[in-house]
């Protein structure tokens, strides 16, 4: 199946409908499509497309050339690709990080950060804003916080609560 | 011998081929100088400045368009340089601009047209032929030479 009709599966699910054939138009709608498929790749979704955080990032120029090449199919939803429950799980999880889909900035700062998290798992707080403050300079510091968060919520795993954590959030929750 | 006036380096280089070689490669150097004399007079000069150059070969990756402030970024250039090149591109027909609304902010995205691409191109293969014409010949015997 290729990589495309899954993209569009992604779109129709997340209700984003964007709108290619003009390419002076709908700026937003392919900045959405680019930055959801890099997230939901990042989060697991089977995309073989390559993403590169620079200038306009994440940004994938063979998704361009193929949302180009079928934006009747894109602009319809039409796709046959049938979405598992792994990947719905995940689109859920994106659907659910409250803001991106409000705030093109957030959006960039969140996809940046998941791009850069991902890149280099270890990189502390600290180290990931500046990195940020480098690649996205034009972003403010609040955007890029809240961004940092909201990398932090989609890349988190259920397995990584463990009992101890679990507990010791239950004594916060339960404190005064 | 060649009596083109660009490269010594090449000739001798030549010189020390077979005869049929040596007839084959001058002509096809003839022939690359000839083409890259030809393709210089097509080319926009305005065009081929590394500012210029850089923001159609980015405009041409980023097919949605960039934004000014990411493109201000990415080359690490002045408002002042970047505008002005901007709208001699502009100017020019290689690159269009459109408002979009981010957030609350109107932002300026430039794409490039079809004309830009063109340009382009010609550039790539102006700059292809240079690289013909630099490396012919036995390299390392070049490389001697140019030491």
């Amino acid at each position: 199946m290729p990589n495309i009709d899954k993209v569009i599966a992604c779109l129709k699910y997340l209700e984003i409908n964007p709108k290619i054939k003009d390419k002076n138009k709908d700026y937003r709608g392919r900045f959405y499509t680019q930055k959801t498929a890099y997230i939901a790749k990042a989060l697991g979704i089977n995309l073989t497309y390559c993403f590169t955080p620079y200038v306009s990032g994440p940004y994938s120029h063979d998704l361009a050339c193929d949302y180009y090449a079928n934006a009747d199919k894109l602009e319809t939803h039409n796709s046959k690709y049938k979405l598992s429950n792994q990947e719905i799980q995940i689109l859920d999880k994106i659907k659910s990080c409250s803001g991106i889909y409000e705030s093109m900035t957030l959006m960039e700062a969140t996809a940046t950060s998941v791009y850069l998290k991902k890149q280099t798992p270890n990189l502390s707080d600290d180290d990931l804003f500046v990195e940020l403050k480098r690649l996205k300079p034009h972003l403010t510091d609040t955007e890029k916080l809240i961004g940092i968060t909201k990398a932090k919520m989609l890349l988190f795993k259920a397995e990584y609560l463990t009992d101890e954590i679990k507990k010791e959030l239950t004594t916060w929750d339960n404190m005064d | 011998m060649l009596k083109i006036g660009v490269d010594n380096r090449i000739v001798y280089c030549f010189e020390k081929q077979s005869n049929n070689q040596s007839n084959w490669l001058r002509q096809m150097t003839e022939d690359q100088i000839h083409k890259l004399l030809q393709t210089s007079d097509k080319l926009n000069s305005k065009t081929v400045t590394l500012t210029r150059c850089l923001t159609l070969g980015l405009l041409t990756y980023f097919a949605d368009g960039i934004q000014y402030r990411e493109l201000k970024n990415a080359l690490k250039i002045s408002d002042g340089k970047l505008i002005a090149n901007l709208y001699e591109l502009k100017t020019m027909g290689y690159i269009t601009k459109t408002e979009v609304q981010i957030d609350q902010r109107l932002i300026d995205v430039y794409s490039i047209t079809e004309k830009g691409r063109a340009e382009l191109t010609k550039i790539i293969e102006w700059i292809k032929t240079i690289d013909k014409i630099a490396n012919q010949g036995e390299k390392k015997k070049c490389q001697i030479l140019t030491k």
